[in-house]
């Protein structure tokens, strides 16, 4: 019987190690493609780590963080397109994957920040139309994003740059732009070391405002 | 036992993976023709895969010994899945797509002959920018007048359109009709629109061939869908000499609540003061009116919607015939125009849609007309004309199968009009009823079609009519489409003429519709052939029967491009060949509302460095036939006025203020002052004396300044913070 005990014990341990060796590859595998969206320039390398992303999907269904790169992803992608037809069902996409993160993870502002960027792309499609409708889209989640933490330094970045590049005649304040980023920066040195949770920005954070001295 | 143990341990150590692993390697295409890229091959179970190159080929490693499932996704088409055996090395896979999965917009089937102007869509016609920089009084009419098929009618309010008259282009607001949607004019002038552009997202304009949702116009229908929720709670406020406004709307906290009112007065005196008009104005035109709004989103994404205004006018004309020193006229007008909409909206479940609403129509001239002969009153005249109508419209949308979609509903008006001209009382009570049913489906991934069935009834006039419509759309590549329509549409007789209790019924037209349309990245080119006849058009003369007719065909060509950074243009040109024989035509012949050739240009420009935005355009339009009681009936109608043209000019500039988004605008419209002559009244005893038919006045200002404050500081705030 003792033996028995043992037998089932070292069946669980064994049947654990599997496990542990999935999660440590899964990790892995997570961290490799955040490795390449990090330093994404090219369409094509935009689209791979989408679909990288939606291939993990296909096999990890409750980790929100896997939701959220493929939406960021998404993102990307639908910004480095040239013509504009396209752009909207990129974004729905992204959208779906990012309401599928919010939905693991509520009231996170990261996911606010990221539901932000995706309404700032679609203003591409149609500047003149779009501009003044998804800005304060984006701005109000923004806004929420603050009131959830206000220590997040990709709420000012994104604040920031709509500060930036929105026309004054719309409510573009480069002065403000200028306070925002610095503040962002100021947070991104004070972020804890990179893990896979969100942490992108702080290099385009900084160009933005060495762009502007 | 022991042996138990061992021998289960060295079967689990020996299901462990410890397999090699084995590349795949293929191609993805389309039909076995087309290369895809951006594929995803995925392997089921796993993270492996790759995404397919701009050749369609891909390559990756997996764990081999065993057999594999690849799913393959791409966008636009149905998923495609293989099975490989398990094997050391495998042969190159060919991954084809056979079918394109058309939930991805396609075909667009909706509007084959209109022009669609929504968020999504975005080579749209008509946006709310360029009603107001392109039209010079920011009227939704006058900007639509640019489009093909428009006729350039400015001596009278509405829309014509083709070959039709202005009471046969239908105006919806949320799929409830609008009455009056101009300010009441006097004799030979138009008005401006009662509804700011602001207040609408969507413009959807067909110009024939409409969907069996739609009835009771002749010709085209205009259908406006007003905003959903505002972004934030603002206030806004226009400033200029001819016209003032304050509006404010409120959000809620929840963002599911929003209210608002605005109020607006148009004054053409001071205007009239400065650029004499002709004819004369005893009271120049002065428009008050106030609205208010209320909407709420519920929990389940369901939309209510209340819209109401009231709004008093008045405007009077002082005319003396020309060259006549015996007849004269005093016209007087008093309105009173209340409107209310009720809309709501909802899903029912994932299959079933209901829209519903309520429209109420309630408008009150009081005329009175003085006719002097040879400077002693002659006779005075007093009208007063309510016209009233309740409508109510209820909208079912059934998703069925391959994306196809079932519309069925009723529209319901109930009609209550009453002229008292003296002592005599005219008036006329309908019921008109109807019920439709449409199915809009694909056929293939390139062929999409719509079917629908109309029947409507007229209590007034104890008639009916069921209105067959056919629409068929054909993908000639990824964006451009030929597209065919055809479909019987009924319109009740105008109101001034069933009013006089005449036994009548429905009048007919048949259209047949040609369209090409191509949408590129940069530019819109649509072509467009046509035919439509019409029959039991109401004729006056002898008797007052249905026994008119005519018909119309035309040709239409559209280019609009956006190519050139911050400018954009388009060009739209209009032949139209019409002939009627109806009211007091006694011949066969073209009416007084139709010119033969209609073109327009329009350019706008963006200056970035002063942002400023300035739109010229410039329309054509040969001339139309005018009354002439000189000729015999042979020739009625057989004169024309001189061609017209007309250049106008807005500049829409937006200057820096802070927490604002401030717009001022100066138009003009007839920037070269050309004489435009819209026809010709005769002296009633006099056949060698007339007056034309004019613009009040040649050119036309405007100056106004619009400002809108955003109410919430939220900028402020942060500022304040940091």
């Amino acid at each position: 019987m003792k033996k028995l005990f043992i037998a089932a014990f070292m069946l669980i341990g064994m049947f654990n190690t599997t496990l542990a060796q999935d999660a440590s590859a899964y990790q892995a595998a997570l961290k490799k493609n955040i490795a390449v969206l990090d330093t994404a320039r090219k369409i094509s390398t935009f689209q791979e780590v989408a679909n990288a992303f939606e291939r993990m999907l296909s096999v990890e269904k409750n980790d929100w963080l896997l939701y959220y790169y493929a939406s960021m992803s998404l993102q990307g992608l639908a910004e480095k397109q040239t013509d504009p037809e396209g752009i909207d069902a990129i974004l729905d996409k992204a959208q779906t994957y990012s309401d599928a993160a919010a939905a693991l993870n509520p009231k996170n502002a990261d996911i606010l920040c990221l539901n932000a960027a995706i309404n700032f792309s679609r203003i591409n499609v149609d500047f003149m139309a779009r501009g003044p409708q998804y800005s304060a889209k984006a701005e109000e989640m923004l806004m929420a994003a603050r009131k959830i933490d206000a220590n997040n330094p990709r709420v000012y970045l994104l604040l920031g740059q709509k500060a930036f590049f929105t026309p004054e005649q719309f409510g573009g304040d480069k002065k403000l732009a200028k306070k925002l980023l610095e503040k962002a920066v100021e947070l991104y040195a004070q972020a804890p070391a990179e893990t896979n949770n969100p942490h992108w920005g702080q290099p385009l954070a900084q160009n933005l405002l060495s762009n502007m001295k | 036992m022991r042996f138990t143990i061992l021998f289960l341990m060295i079967a689990l150590v020996a299901i462990a993976p410890a397999t090699a692993q084995v590349r795949v390697t293929g191609k993805v295409t389309y039909q076995r023709v087309t290369p895809l890229k951006g594929a995803n091959i995925m392997v089921a179970g796993s993270f492996d895969g790759a995404t397919s190159a701009a050749d369609g080929s891909f390559s990756f490693e997996t764990a081999g010994g065993r057999s594999l499932l690849l799913k393959v996704h791409a966008d636009g088409y149905e998923d495609v899945q293989v099975t490989l055996p398990a094997g050391d090395s495998l042969p190159d896979i060919d991954v084809v797509f056979v079918k394109k999965n058309i939930t991805l917009k396609s075909v667009v089937v909706t509007s084959p002959t209109g022009f669609e102007a929504a968020d999504k869509v975005r080579s749209v016609v008509m946006q709310k920018i360029d009603v107001l920089t392109t039209a010079t009084d920011g009227n939704i009419i006058s900007a639509l007048k640019t489009l093909p098929g428009a006729q350039q009618v400015n001596e009278s309010n509405g829309l014509f359109i083709r070959g039709g008259s202005g009471t046969e282009t239908k105006i919806l607001f949320d799929g409830l009709p609008v009455n009056n949607f101009s300010y009441s004019a006097a004799p030979n002038t138009s008005s401006r629109s009662r509804f700011a552009p602001g207040l609408f997202k969507g413009t959807f304009f067909s110009s024939g061939g409409y969907s069996a949702i739609y009835g009771g116009a002749l010709s085209s229908v205009l259908a406006l869908e007003s905003e959903d929720m505002p972004d934030k709670s603002y206030a806004d406020l226009s400033l200029s000499p001819i016209q003032n406004g304050l509006g404010f709307q409120k959000l809620a906290n929840n963002k599911k609540t929003t209210f608002g009112a605005s109020f607006n007065y148009i004054s053409l005196g001071g205007y009239y003061k400065m650029f004499k008009p002709t004819p004369s104005y005893s009271t120049a035109p002065e428009f008050l009116d106030g609205a208010v709004n209320f909407k709420h989103r519920f929990s389940n994404k369901s939309i209510l919607k209340i819209y109401t205004s009231y709004g008093i006018g008045r405007v009077g004309i002082t005319e003396q015939q020309q060259g006549d020193v015996y007849t004269g006229s005093n016209f007087r007008l008093n309105n009173n125009n209340l409107y209310t909409n009720i809309s709501y909206r909802t899903k029912l479940n994932s299959n079933w849609k209901m829209e519903t609403g309520i429209a109420i129509n309630n408008d009150i001239n009081r005329i009175k007309i003085d006719t002097t002969f040879a400077e002693q009153k002659l006779y005075a005249d007093s009208v007063r004309d309510r016209a009233s109508a309740y409508a109510v419209r209820l909208l079912f949308t059934r998703y069925l199968f391959a994306n196809s979609t079932l519309n069925f509903g009723t529209d319901v008006q109930f009609i209550n009009d009453r002229q008292q001209d003296g002592g005599d009382i005219l008036s006329q009570k309908d019921t008109y009823s109807a019920g439709f049913a449409e199915f809009n489906t694909y056929i293939t991934d390139k062929v999409a079609l719509r079917a629908g069935l109309r029947a409507e009834h007229s209590a007034l006039m104890n008639k009916s009519n069921i209105a067959p419509r056919l629409a068929a759309s054909y993908l000639l590549s990824k964006r451009s489409q030929f597209s065919l329509a055809w479909g019987n549409y009924y319109q009740r007789p105008d109101r001034e003429i069933l009013i006089n209790k005449e036994k009548l019924d429905f009048t007919k037209s048949t259209h047949y519709i040609a369209t090409f349309q191509q949408e590129l990245k940069d530019h819109t080119f649509r072509m467009e052939g046509y035919y439509k006849d019409y029959h039991h058009l109401v004729q006056t003369e002898p008797d007052t029967t249905n026994g008119g007719h005519g018909y119309v065909k035309g040709a239409e060509l559209f280019w609009r491009d956006k190519s050139i950074k911050n400018v954009e243009y388009w060009l739209s040109y209009s032949f139209t060949d019409s002939k009627r024989k109806y009211l007091d035509y006694p011949v066969l012949t073209q009416p007084t509302f139709v010119a033969n050739h209609t073109a327009t240009l329009a350019v706008k420009k963006l200056f970035t460095d002063v942002m400023t935005l300035v739109g010229v355009s410039y329309t054509y339009s040969s001339g139309r036939p005018y009354y002439n009681p000189n000729r015999d009936s042979k020739n009625y109608l057989s004169d024309r006025t001189k061609d017209y043209h007309n250049v106008n000019l807005t500049v829409s500039y937006l200057p820096k203020l802070r927490r604002t988004f401030t717009v001022i605008v100066f138009t003009v419209s007839n920037v070269l002052g050309n004489s435009q002559v819209y026809g010709y009244r005769y002296s009633p005893y006099n056949n060698s004396i007339r007056t034309p038919v004019i613009s009040p006045t040649q050119r036309f200002f405007f100056l106004g300044l619009f400002v809108n404050l955003g109410v919430d500081r939220r900028e402020d705030i942060i500022n304040g913070r940091m």
